[in-house]
């Protein structure tokens, strides 16, 4: 379980114009669930999700994972990231840089699963092209590949659909779910409200810095999650 | 340490490219070429014999630097900007992990450039022109060993610049300083204390009796190299040390600086 308590962040503090980014957050995300993150640009979403990771650092609060703090090693183990900023490089290939991180994560006999996933997303036969000849979508593919790779036990994908074709989307919805059976928790922050509607158990919304709506599957299975956020984050940009 | 060796592995393998591996030794051909064949014919040709252990020096003196502006020039900087500082770090490797496999990264690379442009010219020459049989296995050895720790200090410093400034302002910067450490050594402690004219000058004022010559040969042998050693090592201390500073300090993507 994710525990986000009472985080807070402003950044350019010294600046005439500092920008609160997040305004004291409390959130638990749950086991064996998958939590939508929903907001406008600017909103939050990414330092959220930046601050949970260890890569930013809240001015206040804290983040637990499984009781630990988010910056141990051991939960390095256990959390799978898809950045909306997938790594380029022309000397490295998709199968070199997905065996790295299989490496540094300690998996012995790791090239069936990443094979198998390379399948999947149907670049098994590009795995030897160099990551910077690869197209947005296959870079995001290949980071998709790399956050599920030795069955993390929490994965974080941000902006996982933003460069996808909708034949894909469907099948990352359709893999998120099966790894969801197999007990992985997912959350993942995106503008695509039907792609969250159709898979989340939770969604939160967040609009400048503040959680301001957190709805169960069941609160939005009878409406439509396109109405909630014009209604949500739509009336405070009036 | 199997992280370090990990990162490590996957550094060597993206850098030395085929291409790369080419051109280095294309390179490191005309370089033993260029030492090679003045040698064969004798050139210059003078009455004193050319020791080898001078081109040696010469040698290290210019590819050392020369191989960490190349190698490491860069390292952090562009490691941030491709995003695969933010890919590692959300791994279960520590910081210090990182920062360790680019200094054996960049001392390995280092440890080659030196062995193809320095080390087999001289061998090689030591075969053809044979040496005058001045300079021993140790001499060659320290001497090897001295430029390896200077070669380390410029890593240091290359690794510490480009945790803060980008690849080419560090390539730039750590011209400048590997400029200002040779004048340094070469120019003032070399004047001061082993080419001494002035420290001549003085102990054969103090002491006529030919002390001069005795301080010429302990500046020559032993003050320069020892006092060069700690002057280098104390920077390397100092340079490292900022180096794991900054890296605990240093954002993990350049987002939001």
């Amino acid at each position: 379980m994710i525990e986000i308590k009472n985080i807070s962040k402003t950044f350019a503090k010294k600046s005439k114009y500092p920008v609160k980014a997040l305004s004291d957050i409390n959130l638990n995300i749950n086991d064996n669930e998958i939590t939508g993150l929903i907001g406008a640009n600017g909103a939050g979403k990414t330092t959220l999700i930046r601050i949970i990771l260890g890569f930013e650092t809240p001015d206040s609060g804290y983040v637990k994972i499984n009781n630990l703090s988010n910056n141990d090693i051991e939960i390095k183990k256990i959390v799978g990231y898809q950045s909306d900023l997938p790594y380029v490089s022309k000397y490295v290939s998709i199968r070199d840089y997905l065996n790295l991180n299989a490496e540094l994560l300690g998996l012995s006999n790791y090239n069936n699963q990443i094979d198998e996933m390379l399948d999947y997303f149907d670049i098994l036969t590009a795995s030897n092209k160099k990551l910077s000849e690869l197209s947005k979508g296959m870079r995001q593919k290949v980071e998709i590949i790399n956050a599920f790779l030795g069955n993390p036990k929490i994965v974080i994908l941000d902006e996982p659909t933003a460069a996808l074709d909708p034949i894909v989307v469907i099948n990352l919805r359709n893999f998120i779910l099966t790894k969801k059976q197999s007990g992985i928790s997912v959350l993942f922050s995106s503008h695509h409200l039907s792609e969250v509607e159709n898979i989340c158990d939770r969604v939160i919304f967040i609009d400048r810095g503040v959680i301001v709506k957190d709805l169960s599957r069941k609160d939005f299975e009878n409406t439509s999650l396109e109405d909630e956020f014009t209604k949500i984050i739509g009336d405070g940009k009036k | 340490m199997k992280n370090i060796i990990t990162l490590v592995k996957f550094d060597l393998k993206k850098y030395w490219s085929i291409s790369r591996i080419i051109t280095f030794m294309i390179f490191a051909i005309i370089i033993n070429f260029f030492v090679l064949v003045p040698n064969y014919f004798n050139f210059p040709v003078t009455e004193i014999k050319i020791n080898m252990l001078t081109i040696m020096q010469g040698l290290l003196s210019f590819f050392v630097p020369v191989s960490v502006l190349f190698f490491t020039g860069a390292i952090i900087f562009s490691d941030k900007r491709s995003f695969y500082l933010r890919t590692i770090l959300t791994r279960p490797i520590s910081r210090d992990e990182y920062l360790f496999s680019k200094y054996l990264f960049s001392l390995i690379n280092l440890l080659i450039a030196t062995l193809f442009f320095a080390i087999f010219p001289t061998i090689l020459s030591f075969i053809i022109y044979n040496d005058n049989g001045e300079s021993g296995f140790f001499q060659y050895f320290f001497t090897y060993l001295f430029y390896i720790i200077e070669g380390l200090l410029f890593i240091s410093i290359s690794i510490t610049l480009s945790f803060v400034v980008n690849s080419y302002l560090n390539i730039f910067m750590l011209a400048i300083w590997i400029f200002l450490e040779n004048t340094l050594i070469n120019g003032v402690l070399a004047n001061f204390v082993s080419y001494s004219k002035s420290l001549a000058i003085i102990t054969d004022f103090f002491f006529p009796s030919g002390f001069s010559d005795a301080a010429k040969l302990i500046g020559n042998v032993g003050v320069l190299f020892w006092e060069s050693l700690l002057w280098g090592l104390t920077a390397l201390a100092f340079f490292f040390t900022l180096s794991i500073y900054l890296n605990l300090k240093t954002k993990i993507d350049t987002i939001s600086e």
